[in-house]
């Protein structure tokens, strides 16, 4: 089978002598294997070609990489397997097979690694107590009742000084019941001001279009569905319509996005996928197609669907709102969310 | 390259081909995409300068090539000549020395129709010659590569002809051209000596997305499907090869910023005259083309 008729190997960094593939967190035997063997095949296509498969924080032991590279080694033309090499990476700095690595191959080798690292961000640490006082507001607007301190700790992923600080902020909104458990009494409108004034709680990222085509919201999330991911909620205007339908709003200007990452990191390469047109923009004032809100805390509260969709809590749809700049809607989101909170509350 | 309004060219081969032969030709290339995409061209003139259209089914193609041909030039219809070929063959030219049918209409040389027909066989790849006949003179008709996908499940037009899909035709194109080929176009473009036929016709495919995608933002997730039953239907014994390789030509152009720029060069002189995209819009084009369409159906390539 030549080149033509057969799909072509493309690896994710070439100079004329060597191939590189990066896998990131690779935890499954096969993708290792795949990997490996396509490296391999592109190395049987030229004689002096160096193919090294570079793994960033693979979840396979050491032993279990050794074996399965010693094995298809020893399956290989013994040229072959000489020219292939196995290099694993932690934090950007490689701890395996740093030896094989010819001197001319490493700023390959090197790039591969920056490469993954470039989608990868490490988010500002968000404030702990506001978080508490978030999903505080949560419970409250949805009417799930009082709460203990522990379990704020484990769903915020903090310890209990914070929980008590935050709490002891809040000061009167807040209800003690005899069991120590606490709730909000009311809508905290002089904190929830507090809040929005500092927006420290939320790293935001926006992305805007290139291709003087842009894609809608909904062309967007068609897209989000299709990959299937769990760490990602619908937030922003389609999500607060999700819970007050009588949002002042037609259509929805952008797509807001929540993407749960409690170790502060971040991967963004999937809004790629969602449109390769979509590029970063730090210009708070140009028009956002996609706006990624990171949440931080322990448990991101998404509402899961049977239809498979992720959506935003409602507090923090409005807090995207807010962010949006969609002052009157979010202003009428707030009202009745608050409405629904003395409601729900009220009848407990 | 002369301007001409799509409409106005159609209507005028609707009403020039015989009635029993229309249902056999099927309009493909740049005037196809053009009249599909009137819309989003404002009904604006295009360039172009050939009316390319496809007769089929092979069986009946010759016959109704000499039919097409006789009544065309019956009704003052004139041979286009060429450098090579100023005159019709003969009886006695070889089948790969006959000029084709190009054939312009009374009163006008802007534009002409080129007559061509699906390969005989699935494995036809290279072009093959059929032999018309005609009162005035032995003209050849040319099938070659992936033609037979313009032929899957056709657009009927209000004029009575029929237009090939511009996603078969898009499909068509990356297939013919899994690399980034050396030869140039013959005769030049636009002015430009350099440009490379694979540019030219990979340019259409992206083209083709960018009008595409202005009409409906999602219609190239619809793609692989479409694809993948046209390859199963042309191809079946080697669908799985093809849909795996479709998109090596257009990841070559994408990675050539030199290509790339050849590939604009055409779509900004042709179907995107009216609107142009920039070098990096044009990227995006196919970047999305290989998103939601051919990362799909070499996924699909992978299923029995």
């Amino acid at each position: 089978m030549n080149s033509n008729s057969s799909r072509k190997y493309r690896p994710d960094l070439a100079s004329e002598n060597a191939v590189v593939e990066v896998k990131v967190s690779l935890s499954a035997a096969r993708s290792l294997r795949d990997a490996l063997v396509a490296l391999a095949m592109s190395l049987a296509e030229k004689d002096d070609l160096h193919g090294y498969l570079v793994l960033l924080s693979p979840r396979l032991s050491k032993p279990f990489l050794d074996a399965e590279l010693d094995g298809l080694k020893a399956a290989l033309r013994p040229d072959l397997a000489k020219r292939l090499h196995l290099v694993i990476s932690e934090g950007g700095k490689i701890v395996e097979g740093a030896e094989s690595i010819r001197q001319d191959d490493r700023v390959l080798v090197e790039k591969g690694i920056r490469l993954e690292d470039a989608s990868r961000n490490a988010l500002p640490p968000a404030s702990k107590q506001d978080e508490v006082f978030l999903i505080m507001l949560h419970q409250w607007v949805t009417g799930q009742g009082p709460m203990t301190s522990k379990w704020l700790e484990n769903t915020v992923g903090c310890n209990y000084r914070t929980v008590a600080s935050a709490i002891d902020r809040l000061g009167p909104a807040v209800s003690r019941c005899s069991d120590r458990s606490v709730s909000l009494k009311y809508f905290p409108e002089q904190d929830w001001g507090r809040l929005l004034a500092t927006m420290k709680v939320r790293s935001t990222m926006r992305y805007i279009d290139e291709s003087g085509q842009p894609r809608s919201p909904e062309s967007l999330l068609k897209r989000l569905q299709m990959l299937e991911r769990h760490d990602v909620g619908i937030g922003g205007v389609l999500g607060a319509m999700r819970y007050y339908e009588d949002l002042d709003i037609v259509g929805s200007p952008r797509l807001d996005l929540c993407v749960h990452c409690p170790n502060g990191t971040v991967d963004t390469e999937f809004v790629s996928r969602l449109d390769p047109a979509l590029k970063r923009t730090r210009d708070t004032h140009n028009p956002a197609q996609l706006a990624l809100h990171f949440i931080q805390r322990k448990e991101p509260m998404f509402d899961h669907k049977s239809d498979a969709s992720i959506w935003a809590d409602p507090v923090e749809c409005l807090l995207h709102l807010y962010s949006a700049r969609l002052d009157i809607q979010a202003r009428g989101f707030q009202d009745f969310l608050a409405t629904r909170g003395r409601e729900l509350n009220n009848s407990v | 390259m002369k301007s001409v309004i799509p409409a106005d060219v159609l209507a005028k081969i609707a009403e020039a081909v015989p009635v029993g032969c229309r249902n056999k030709l099927t309009v493909i290339g740049s005037l196809a995409v053009s009249y599909h995409y009137r819309d989003q061209l404002n009904n604006m003139a295009v360039r172009t300068k050939d009316a390319d259209c496809l007769l089929s089914p092979r069986i009946a193609a010759i016959d109704a090539g000499v039919k097409i041909a006789e009544e065309l030039m019956n009704a003052g219809w004139e041979y286009k000549p060429t450098d090579e070929h100023p005159l019709p063959g003969m009886a006695d030219t070889p089948d790969t020395n006959l000029p084709m049918v190009r054939l312009t209409p009374p009163g006008t040389s802007e534009w002409f129709i080129e007559l061509l027909t699906v390969p005989e066989s699935p494995d036809d790849r290279g072009q093959k010659w059929a032999r018309l006949a005609t009162s005035r003179g032995h003209f050849g008709l040319c099938s070659f590569g992936f033609l037979s996908l313009t032929d899957i499940d056709p657009i009927i037009t209000d004029f009575g002809i029929r237009l090939a899909r511009p996603e078969m035709m898009a499909l068509a194109n990356l297939l013919e051209h899994p690399l980034i080929k050396r030869d140039t176009m013959t005769g030049g473009f636009t002015g430009r000596m350099d440009i490379k036929r694979s540019n030219k016709d990979l340019g259409r495919v992206l083209a083709i997305g960018r009008l595409a995608l202005g009409r409906d933002e999602d219609i190239l997730l619809e793609w692989p499907r479409m694809w993948r039953n046209a390859l199963e239907q042309q191809f079946s014994s080697e669908w799985h090869q093809l849909a795996g390789r479709a998109g090596n030509g257009l990841h070559e152009l994408m990675e050539s910023e030199q290509d790339l720029e050849q590939a604009l060069f055409t779509c900004a002189n042709g179907l995107l005259a009216s609107r142009p995209p920039t070098l990096d819009q044009l990227r995006i084009v196919g970047q999305r083309i290989y998103a939601d369409a051919i990362r799909p159906l070499e996924a699909l390539s992978d299923s029995p």
